[in-house]
């Protein structure tokens, strides 16, 4: 497998999406032409997306893609930061979904899937479009930290997150890691286990969101190692750092075993 | 960003080592004192994410999903340092419960269970 550095191959402050290394000698499977001509990933293959929130405009008719339980949640922060990060994170997951079932970003609907632990309402899914032929539905994982947002596109179910380097320290959130991981990070150097402490919490959640099991059971069941991760298997998934931009580590999580490929996606969707 | 510290002038992000418990001042011992507690979790919020403007977060903001929407990290972040500062330990990593669904409900959970004589 070809090495995947977490700040590899990427330019702070530009709406270009960042590129995972593929492992050489592989091929991305073919997928469901969509009618634009983007696929819907297949077999391990994972489109990763990312979007830096400065660098992305939104005028108020973008604002008109947005559903209404999407507009009154924006509306509902309390700073101006927190909100343009949420339309823009959800305006971008319209699109970039869009591009994948062939329909209109306003057209999408999302739903519920159910905590597979506790069977409270889960993870966001796509739900197929009423009334036309059935097209693959696309799985798909959102997450946003900093000014980043990244957005994982897959044939099967997926998580990924990201998060930025913490300002502060991440000590505390050893415990809330698996004993083998905590133990792990407990050896290192102050700086180096914040810094592992922060990958294994983005795999942990990673795995958590493709699992859909909600993240208030804790995410000490499982250990994710802090070492390279270009194909783990935790908990049924398969985790891979996805490369970042400077000041964040990300990974992502697809069930179900085998190597992961991730499919580099090199234009943005269109911003009006 | 790391290691460009919390940025508020607030409080020093701290290594989370030998905690030695209530700071001076704003807590207990004496009774705890809701706004001084409030302020203590805005300031502590404010350091852990390098945002100045959570120092401003209001009583009856959501800390969670709605107003503030904290991540995870951030929430679990909070709930460790209110167990490592005062003691009390807010139902595990649950971020879902009644007593964290604003910073005053949060504040109140937290006074009540460090006041003298409250439950433990």
């Amino acid at each position: 497998m070809s090495p995947v550095h977490p700040r590899s191959n990427v330019q702070p402050g530009s709406t270009a999406l960042y590129e995972c290394t593929v492992p050489a000698g592989s091929t991305v499977p073919p997928g469901n032409t969509a009618p634009n001509g983007r696929t819907v990933p297949a077999g391990d293959a994972v489109d990763v997306w990312w979007f830096d929130t400065r660098t992305v405009t939104i005028g108020p008719a973008d604002l008109a893609d947005l559903d209404h339980g999407e507009r009154k949640r924006a509306e509902a922060f309390l700073f101006p930061a927190d909100r343009r990060r949420y339309r823009v994170a959800h305006l971008m997951l319209r699109r970039v979904l869009a591009g994948y079932t062939g329909t209109t970003p306003a057209s999408l609907r999302f739903g519920r899937g159910r905590c597979p632990r506790c069977a409270a309402a889960g993870k966001p899914v796509l739900l197929p479009a009423s009334g036309r032929g059935a097209r693959t539905v696309p799985s798909f994982s959102l997450a946003h930290s900093g000014d980043m947002v990244l957005i994982a596109v897959a044939g099967r179910p997926v998580g990924v997150d990201v998060e930025a380097d913490a300002a502060g320290c991440v000590c505390s959130l050893a415990l809330a890691l698996h004993p083998a991981d905590a133990a792990r990070v407990a050896g290192l150097g102050e700086r180096e286990r914040h810094e592992a402490i922060i990958t294994c919490w983005v795999r942990a959640e990673a795995v958590l969101k493709a699992t859909g099991q909600g993240i208030g059971h804790g995410l000490a069941g499982f250990p994710v190692g802090t070492g390279q991760a270009t194909g783990l298997s935790v908990n049924g998934c398969t985790v891979r750092e996805v490369a970042a931009p400077p000041g964040y580590l990300a990974a992502f999580a697809l069930a179900g075993a085998g190597g992961v490929i991730p499919h580099l996606r090199a234009e943005a969707p269109a911003t009006s | 960003m790391s290691g460009t510290g919390p940025g508020t002038g607030a409080r020093p992000a701290r290594h989370d080592t030998g905690g030695t418990g209530p700071p001076g001042g704003t807590g207990p011992p004496g009774g705890a004192d809701v706004a001084a507690i409030t302020d203590d979790l805005r300031a502590f919020l404010a350091a852990a994410t390098g945002r100045d403007e959570l120092l401003r977060i209001p009583p009856a903001a959501a800390l969670f999903g709605t107003a503030v929407g904290l991540d995870s990290l951030t929430g679990t972040l909070l709930l460790r340092e209110i167990q490592r500062r005062f003691g009390v330990d807010v139902a595990g990593e649950d971020l879902n419960l009644d007593s964290l669904a604003t910073l005053g409900t949060l504040a109140e959970f937290v006074a009540q269970r460090i006041k003298p004589g409250g439950s433990p």
